[in-house]
């Protein structure tokens, strides 16, 4: 008998042979008994192996070290939420719809309502009558999806839920939506999907929260919210419901002040069309737009800007409208609330207080810079004061000349500018590989990675776009990312500020890099004040 | 892997507790490995958890047709290659102790004595089959999972197994576990 060769016997112990070749083998192992013990052998080195070479284990805690050090990803499951607000708030699709959420609220949105895991305005609001426990259950596939609370107010329905199993045990309750999923849809009476408005999700471990906003909905008395879930906790079902909706004691409840005055400072116009006093929210609407003169210069100038480089440079992360800080004071000049790079002192980016959401509207053509419709909510006052709104700051984007030129093998290097100073760090050429289901498994793809840091004053514009240029006069287009501000100062009272550019196009680092400033956003703020009643007189 | 996209989704929506579920996963015989090719626990750490914060950043290129498992791989163990290889980093003993679970003492001793002569024949092959023994053995990978992870063909895989587990016994010194075992034979 002719007995395999050791490496075919470790080829079936690992499981290298095909069909045949593994059927041939265990006749012959069958009958010889040499290769019996041999293969026994193989299978206790392989046993053994496994045993030993999967230890030792990692201290119980080290997954919370590594979450410790990175931020979660934007908890953006709805469609049109934007996170951050005033001069960030800057991309805007046409005919889009912009919503901005206090960060702080963020984070803390998506306990059950009368917790302080969801904002002051709902707080207030489920004591009132505009709550209502809803309770409705439906099981299927050992699941039960369970909608405990609604708060229906005018601008905005919230609704909690909980997903729990046979057991009543409390599930994660993460409510995926798309892809024929989930959905869950505001309709109104006819069943019609109510559009133009914008929603939140979020969870903790217990509860998970919806929340639509209606301050771009028109007309919206009342309808239905309807669930229609085919997964949850990672099963597949069925859990249909829907929940009725009826504004009417919200409408009753809401106070609506006309206010329609305008200024005009720094090329802008700002309009205060309205303030609505509802239960869970205060709203503020106003209108932004750029004076005629202000509008032709700065199209003017982005058209230069073009030419010079081109479109997808200048244009992709462009920062075209105008916003503003202000804030809400009563009689005595208390601030209540704002929405300000000034707010505090402290901070080195634009913080708002008592601010729950923003949402805004672009209401031109392609063409038309700057037309804005925003409305921001606020957590309403419980004793009714009369309040003011007073403008203290426009932000407003424009165009730079500013370049800087280096080498990038006599690093650092360090510059300054409108307030700053930024220390170019490092350039750095990376190659990433990844994984592609085709005939080349692997694809590269080249970066190269610009990161500065450094300090910035409080008033220092944002600096929004960026292009590079090699040595030989070409320019490519990059993204500005990672770009962050501190509230760390330095001896001199500047904010911490670190600015990470990245360019796909560019394959490798020239010996001179410019680094050519496209757009800023300057914050002007106000020699006079705009101080404006938004109360009933 | 069904599981582990519907995780990745979910990080990416914003849940940090689904990626402390993935690294929990794979935490333990990821240290396993890196434990092995840098021998020295401090430095296996440090290199894991950069590696994990790694991919948690590189989640969003995970183009979710390949195995998660297989990407996940990737990224980590070239993260911890590159690393070692970039910093030199000095080669160091395993501390044996840390090595040991059990507590009987005579299940400790004659494992201490099997463990301690397999360290020693591991950390004497070449990287790369130390590597595929590791990637096989302590983290269950596929033959497929090792060639995508090191980017090396099926038959280099299989050839590199073999020499490793061929020289494992053939290296083992007289009165050693796997001398016995190649006597027995």
């Amino acid at each position: 008998m002719i007995c395999p060769k050791e490496d075919d016997l470790l080829a079936y112990v690992d499981g290298f042979l095909n069909e045949e070749e593994t059927q041939q083998m265990k006749r012959h192992i069958d009958s010889c008994p040499y290769c019996e013990q041999q293969l026994e052998v193989m299978k206790s080195q392989q046993a053994f192996l496994t045993e030993t070479l999967k230890t030792p284990v990692l201290p119980e805690d080290f997954a919370q070290t590594i979450m410790e050090q990175v931020q979660p990803y934007k908890q953006k499951k709805n469609r049109a939420w934007k996170w951050g607000i005033g001069t960030a708030a800057s991309v805007l699709l046409a005919g889009g719809i912009l919503i901005s959420v206090n960060p702080s609220f963020a984070e803390i949105i998506g306990g059950i309502f009368n917790s302080d895991k969801v904002d002051e305005g709902l707080n207030i609001a489920i004591d009132t009558e505009i709550a209502t426990p809803v309770d409705i259950a439906i099981t299927d596939a050992g699941i039960t999806l369970h909608v405990e609370h609604l708060i229906a107010d005018t601008s905005r329905i919230a609704l909690s839920y909980s997903i729990t199993n046979s057991k009543g045990k409390r599930l994660d309750p993460y409510m995926e939506e798309g892809l024929g999923k989930n959905t869950i849809t505001l309709l109104d009476q006819d069943r019609n999907e109510i559009e133009g408005g914008s929603r939140g999700w979020s969870n903790t471990a217990d509860y998970g929260i919806f929340d639509f906003s209606l301050v771009n909905v028109e007309n919206f008395k009342e309808g239905i919210i309807r669930i229609a879930a085919t997964e949850l906790a990672g099963r597949s079902g069925n859990w249909t419901v829907e929940i009725p909706v009826d504004l009417t004691k919200a409408y009753a409840n809401q106070r609506v002040i006309d206010i329609d005055q305008a200024i005009e400072e720094a090329g802008v116009e700002v309009k205060l069309d309205e303030v609505s006093y509802a239960t869970s929210t205060t709203d503020i609407t106003y209108k932004l737009a750029y004076t005629d003169a202000a509008k032709k210069e700065l199209q003017a100038a982005i058209k230069e800007k073009e030419e010079q480089f081109n479109e997808e440079i200048v244009n992709t992360f462009f920062p075209h409208h105008p916003s503003i800080g202000y804030r809400i004071e009563n009689e005595q000049g208390d601030v209540l609330g704002y929405q300000n790079i000034y707010g505090r002192e402290d901070r080195g980016h634009p913080v708002t207080e008592n601010m729950i959401a923003g949402s805004g509207r672009w209401e031109g053509e392609k063409e038309e810079l700057g037309l804005l419709r925003m409305t921001d909510s606020f957590v309403p006052e419980q004793d009714p004061e009369e309040l003011y709104f007073v403008l203290d700051t426009i932000y407003k984007p424009k165009t730079s000349d500013f370049s800087v030129t280096f080498k990038p093998d006599e690093l650092p290097y360090t510059f300054k500018y409108e307030g700053y100073e930024l220390t170019i760090d490092s350039v750095e050429r990376k190659v990433d590989y990844s994984l592609r289901k085709s005939w080349i498994p692997i694809s590269r793809q080249v970066t190269v990675e610009v990161s500065m840091s450094g300090y910035a004053e409080q008033k220092a514009p944002e600096l929004d776009v960026w292009a590079i240029e090699d040595g030989e006069g070409q320019s490519y287009f990059t993204f500005n990312s990672g770009s962050s501000t501190q509230d760390e100062t330095d001896q001199q009272g500047r904010f911490e500020r670190g600015v990470h550019l990245i360019s796909y196009e560019l394959q490798e680092i020239p010996e001179e890099m410019t680094l050519h400033l496209i757009a800023e956003t300057e914050a002007i703020k106000l020699e006079k004040e705009w101080r404006v009643p938004i109360f009933e007189k | 892997m069904e599981d582990d996209i519907q995780s990745v989704e979910r990080i990416l929506a914003g849940d940090k507790q689904a990626y402390i579920d993935i690294i929990n996963q794979y935490k333990n015989p990821l240290y396993a490995t890196i434990l092995r090719m840098a021998k020295n626990p401090q430095t296996a750490q440090d290199l894991l958890q950069e590696a994990f914060i790694k991919v948690y950043e590189q989640l969003g290129k995970y183009d979710q047709k390949g195995s998660f498992k297989s990407w996940l791989y990737k990224v980590a163990v070239n993260h911890c290659l590159d690393q070692l290889r970039k910093k030199k980093i000095k080669q160091e003993q395993i501390e044996e102790e840390r090595m040991i679970n059990d507590t009987t003492p005579e299940v400790v001793f004659l494992k201490k004595e099997k463990s301690r002569e397999l360290e020693r024949l591991m950390a004497g092959l070449p990287e790369e089959e130390r590597l595929i023994l590791l990637l096989r053995y302590a983290n269950d990978l596929s033959y497929e999972e090792i060639c995508k992870t090191l980017r090396i063909s099926l038959a280099d895989v299989r050839n590199k197994l073999h020499r490793a587990k061929k020289k494992l016994r053939s290296q083992a010194q007289k009165g050693g576990y796997f001398n016995d075992l190649s006597k027995r034979g």
